[in-house]
């Protein structure tokens, strides 16, 4: 492979402030990362109440649950596609583990299970993406599909259940792990956080997701197995949208195949409004938790604004447009050099 | 600038032209075949001697004449009918009934959860029984359309074509089906729309009163709450014309007592209402004196508050599931609440096609019935030790149907005694 592209002394290049583009590119990061603070500050301006320890444990058990779901869709947004089997695999999980609960089955084989169809979820959307070359939105809806009817067809549509008490407990604001006041989904989606972007930022593996969103030529040209990757990306993000169904449950009180319906629309807002390009190739989780917050807070905003629904869905669409109009123009990176 | 025009240029745009002659003429077809249409107003030929739909505004001139021209033993049930449903004359009223045996079909817009498999549970007994009696031709053909208006309205015409004598249609989309129960009435078939308002007015609407049911349980919080405070509604999902007609009713009576209205929108999605209950509360620190169920609300509401370290205050239900009943057993708060499962819904729906199988007629295309209502008179009469915060039952009304057979003396007349059956709602699993 050749490269034609100079920049002339590379010395002298080191020595020069960074080229516009770039400049803005790191405005535009340090902006995504400051938006939280910002819409938190104007958050405890507007609704001081949301300032107590209950009101923050809210925000963030919201936030956990959105996190979660959204961690499959970030990386599958990074190697150039997306997932549209997220709220179909959030459902799955959260009527296994009601109605396997209410049958008596005992959770860790309840776990088992949903860990081994997660897998075949995620490794069908890779392989059928990767083998036979068909886009990812394709794939994933047809996956989707399939996923919800079989629930139905399993359960004939009597999805009720019971859920384990720690479950509850697990996404109360109230609740708390080992003594410290903090719920247990909110310890889960930052011990998620630290996995992912370890894996994102020192493994191979974090460099061949770049590089296949990149340019999958390229990356095949430099030994990545695109297959792999996807297989990867789309059975961590069937694990995490399950991680979500499960904590749901515990949510909800009870079971819906429809439950993650919701989650469709606000993953893909978290990984836009926290920067990732749609287009591949650049981007990381930590952008999406950005995001997470960024759009947990304003909804609670809206809320405490007593904003009806119609208009919280105008002002949901005008924020989310204006924020990737500030932040959200970068290019591909294959069209930068 | 504009490119030079080319041999390949004008084949590439006499090709576009083509393809889109091609599609329009597709969906000029799909429209003549009464799968989809733009353009719906129901019966044209008598449209105008229907009432608008006004969803979520004040009564027309027309409404209330349409009002005050039902039976005095129904009105009631019909408060504010205008939320959810058009009124007008039976568009059945030249329709001469085959004889029996005859075939059941039951066209659902969605199947996928406990409700909905309750309702289809109760219409395969009811066909049973009729099939004893023999008085049915066959098995009842059930279809689901995945909330798709479209394939559902498909799935009607397949009816039609497969010699259906009725079609219950459960909860189908407000607009959209006009087409496909006009062609079905035009063929014979008798088109029943269950447990939800239309605006369709060439089909029989069976329905419960929305607005009325709504009115009863703010009346219920009103008086719990001595009038005072502030009440948050747990709306459903916006533009939903049930859900409209309830919250409407329920809007007026606050309004009327002075209290102070905030809303949440759950969409009926427990997860949904618990996210905004929670978001609400972080956000209000104030007291809040009631909490108004539009549906689905009563035990995310519950949770929120608990799970928030508030103090919970009166908190309406509407739909009576098993879960709401457990919630008030473990949280000891009287609530209200009435028993609106799907399969009651059916059996009403049952009652109006048979009568009209036996050659009576209703005076109007809508029929509205009240709900039995659990109060706490009569919770001991509903609640069963097997229910808990999860499951997903409904509680059944105490004699088996929502209203006696003698309701719908009023409002049908003509015609023979009609077939009977047992409702057998009490036979339901509770889980």
């Amino acid at each position: 492979m050749s490269t034609t592209i100079t920049h002339g002394d590379p010395s002298l290049a080191a020595a020069s402030p960074p080229p516009p583009k770039r400049r803005t590119a790191r405005a535009s990061s340090v902006l995504v990362y400051l938006s939280p603070v910002a819409m938190f500050v104007v958050l405890t301006l507007t609704t001081p109440g949301v300032l107590s320890t209950t009101g923050v444990m809210s925000l963030l058990v919201l936030a956990s649950v959105l996190g979660l779901a959204a961690v499959g869709q970030t990386w599958a947004v990074m190697i150039g596609g997306i997932d549209l089997s997220i709220p179909a695999t959030i459902g799955m999980a959260n009527v296994l583990v009601t109605t396997l609960y209410a049958e008596g089955w005992g959770f860790p084989r309840i776990v088992l299970l949903v860990v081994v169809v997660s897998l075949a979820i995620g490794t069908a959307n890779g392989l059928l993406s990767s083998l036979f070359g068909l886009h990812p939105l394709v794939v994933t809806l047809g996956m989707a599909s399939l996923v919800t009817g079989s629930v139905l067809v399993a359960t004939d549509g009597n999805t009720g259940g019971d859920v384990p008490g720690f479950i509850t407990d697990a996404v109360s604001p109230v609740g708390s792990v080992w003594g410290i006041g903090v719920p247990a989904a909110v310890i889960l989606w930052l011990a998620t956080l630290a996995v992912v972007l370890l894996v994102e930022r020192r493994t191979v593996f974090g460099r061949r997701l770049y590089a296949l969103g990149s340019n999958e030529r390229a990356a095949r040209l430099a030994l990545v197995r695109p297959v792999v990757v996807r297989v990867v990306v789309y059975s961590v993000g069937a694990l995490c949208a399950s991680a979500a169904g499960v904590l749901l449950a515990g949510f909800s009180g009870g079971a819906s195949v429809s439950i993650g319906d919701p989650y469709l629309f606000s993953t893909i807002t978290a990984v836009v409004v926290g920067g990732t390009s749609l287009l591949g190739g650049a981007g990381t989780y930590a952008r999406t938790v950005a995001g997470v917050l960024v759009t947990t807070m304003f909804t609670t905003l809206l809320v405490g604004l007593e904003i009806g629904p119609n208009m919280q869905q105008v002002m949901l669409g005008v924020a989310i447009l204006l924020l990737i109009t500030v932040y959200g123009r970068d290019r591909h990176v294959a069209q930068r050099l | 600038m504009t490119a030079p025009s080319t041999p390949e240029t004008s084949r590439a745009g006499w090709r576009r032209s083509a393809l889109a002659v091609l599609l329009v003429g597709f969906v000029v077809l799909l429209t003549a075949c009464g799968g989809l249409s733009a353009d719906e107003d129901g019966d044209s030929a008598s449209a105008d001697e229907y009432t608008a739909l006004g969803t979520g505004k004040p009564a027309t001139e027309a409404d209330t004449a349409a009002l005050e021209d039902v039976p005095a033993s129904a009105r009631d049930a019909y408060a504010g009918f205008w939320h959810s449903t058009r009124l007008g004359p039976n568009p059945y009223a030249d329709w001469k009934p085959s004889k029996a045996p005859w075939k059941f079909c039951y066209s659902s817009s969605y199947q996928g959860n406990t409700w909905r498999q309750e309702g289809l549970t109760v219409a395969e007994g009811i066909v049973d029984q009729l099939d004893e009696q023999g008085l049915v031709d066959g098995d009842m053909i059930v279809s689901d359309a995945d909330n798709n208006a479209s394939l559902q309205a498909t799935q009607v015409n397949t009816m039609v074509q497969k010699g259906c004598d009725v079609v219950l249609v459960m909860q189908p989309p407000t607009v959209g089906l006009c087409n496909a129960f006009e062609s079905a009435k035009d063929a014979g078939v008798l088109v029943v729309v269950m447990q939800t308002g239309t605006d369709c007015t060439n089909a029989i609407q069976s329905d419960f009163g929305s607005y009325f049911a709504g009115q009863t349980s703010a009346k219920w919080l009103v008086e719990k709450t001595g009038g005072e405070g502030t009440v948050v509604m747990c709306d459903g999902i916006p533009g939903v014309a049930a859900a409209e007609a309830r919250q409407a009713g329920a809007t007026q009576v606050f309004e009327e007592a002075g209290l102070t209205v905030e809303h949440i929108t759950g969409e009926w999605t427990p997860s949904t209402i618990k996210s905004q209950m929670l978001q609400y509360l972080t956000t209000h620190p104030d007291d809040v004196a009631g909490v108004w169920d539009g549906g689905v609300c009563a035990v995310p509401v519950t949770e929120a508050f608990e799970q928030a370290g508030r103090d919970l205050p009166f908190v309406t239900g509407f739909e009576g599931a098993c879960a709401w009943l457990a919630n008030w057993k473990k949280t000891d708060k009287e609530s209200i609440g009435f028993t609106q499962g799907a399969g009651q819904g059916v059996v009403e729906a049952f009652k109006v096609a048979l009568r009209m199988l036996a050659g009576q007629q209703p005076e109007l295309n809508t029929l509205l019935y009240p709900l039995p209502e659990i109060n706490a008179s009569n919770f001991d009469e509903f609640y069963k030790p097997e229910m808990t915060l999860s499951s997903g039952c409904n509680a059944q009304p105490l004699d088996g149907e929502s209203v006696p057979s003698s309701y719908y003396d009023d409002l049908f007349s003509g015609g023979d005694e009609p077939a009977t059956f047992e409702s057998r709602l009490d036979q339901l699993p509770v889980k």
